[in-house]
């Protein structure tokens, strides 16, 4: 058996060869450990015993199994985020959302285009900032922690590319409220 | 034809073994229920008296792609100073599992017949 400080190697060791994540980490320590027993139990010193190990993972070295959970991960969070869209769709939900939705749009029917547009500005600006202020705390949580996980990092990217996306949809409602503008001047106080 | 026959001759008995990767790796779960990475590298290694060695770089990927799958899943232990992921069939899995060794099974027949063919009377 290994010493806590032979251990404490391997992870160094990974670390150094480009995989910085604890969950990655994990499972190549104890392969490593396990395969560096058994040469060290021939006579091999734990240093060549390593190194004969690492050779073993082939050129790409640790970067195929990295890139395989990375990968994975992807998958496996896209799946999560289907399944969950998928369960939005019951009859209570959709009922209950489109009262919502015509609870807070029928009184704007009655009301101007400009009350109209900066209503739908309002509401992607708080949701915009609603998405941020998740992020942010996610991101601060992720700082806190000791050891970096890459189903963390990887989870943290999807998130980002939600906001990428609430942003183009700000951009586009900008658009929409410049068209107002244009349409309805003297709404907007210009000539 | 000449140039297929030397084609395989070239091919090491890793390209030869790549695409039975995966049933060997159900095959070696269902019968010994829960087993960790190294485990299954010896195992292998122990059966075939050394003839077939699994890289790590080709184990490690098809067990993560197997998890994304659902066709393992995974749970880790404390192992003295050290943690070890295990990895088990799921319920799909294990049905899966048997598909893809007939599947195998029907594969190692077709190659029978190329290598060993009947005489036609």
């Amino acid at each position: 058996m290994l010493t806590k400080e032979q251990i404490d190697a391997l992870f160094i060791f990974c670390a150094s060869h480009s995989v910085r994540h604890y969950d990655v980490q994990v499972e190549l320590v104890d392969h490593l450990a396990n395969a560096v027993e058994d040469k060290m139990a021939k006579g091999t010193s734990f240093y060549d015993a390593l190194k004969s190990v690492h050779a073993d993972f082939g050129i790409l070295g640790f970067a195929s199994v990295v890139n395989a959970k990375n990968q994975s991960l992807r998958v496996q969070y896209s799946k999560a985020e289907g399944k969950l869209f998928r369960s939005y769709f019951t009859l209570p939900k959709i009922s209950l959302t489109l009262c919502v939705v015509l609870a807070l749009l029928l009184p704007l029917k009655f009301s101007s285009p400009v009350a109209l547009a900066y209503f739908t500005e309002s509401v992607l600006g708080l949701l915009f900032i609603a998405q941020m202020y998740f992020l942010i705390s996610n991101n601060n949580l992720a700082k806190k922690q000791a050891k970096k996980l890459l189903s963390m990092e990887v989870l943290h990217y999807e998130s980002w590319l939600s906001v990428v996306m609430m942003v183009e949809f700000f951009a586009v409602d900008k658009i929409d409220v410049f068209n107002a503008r244009e349409e309805y001047p003297e709404a907007f106080g210009g000539g | 034809m000449y140039l297929q026959i030397r084609y395989i001759g070239l091919m090491n008995k890793s390209s030869l073994y790549k695409g039975c990767l995966e049933p060997i790796v159900m095959r070696l779960l269902r019968d010994h229920g829960r087993m960790y990475g190294y485990q299954i590298t010896q195992m292998v290694k122990g059966i075939t008296k050394g003839e077939l060695k699994i890289t790590e770089g080709a184990l490690y990927p098809l067990l993560h792609r197997l998890e994304e799958e659902g066709v393992v899943e995974t749970e880790i232990e404390s192992i003295g100073n050290r943690m070890r992921k295990y990895y088990t069939l799921t319920k799909a899995g294990k049905k899966q599992s048997n598909e893809s060794i007939s599947e195998l099974r029907t594969f190692i027949d077709s190659l029978n017949l190329i290598i060993n063919p009947k005489p036609s009377y």
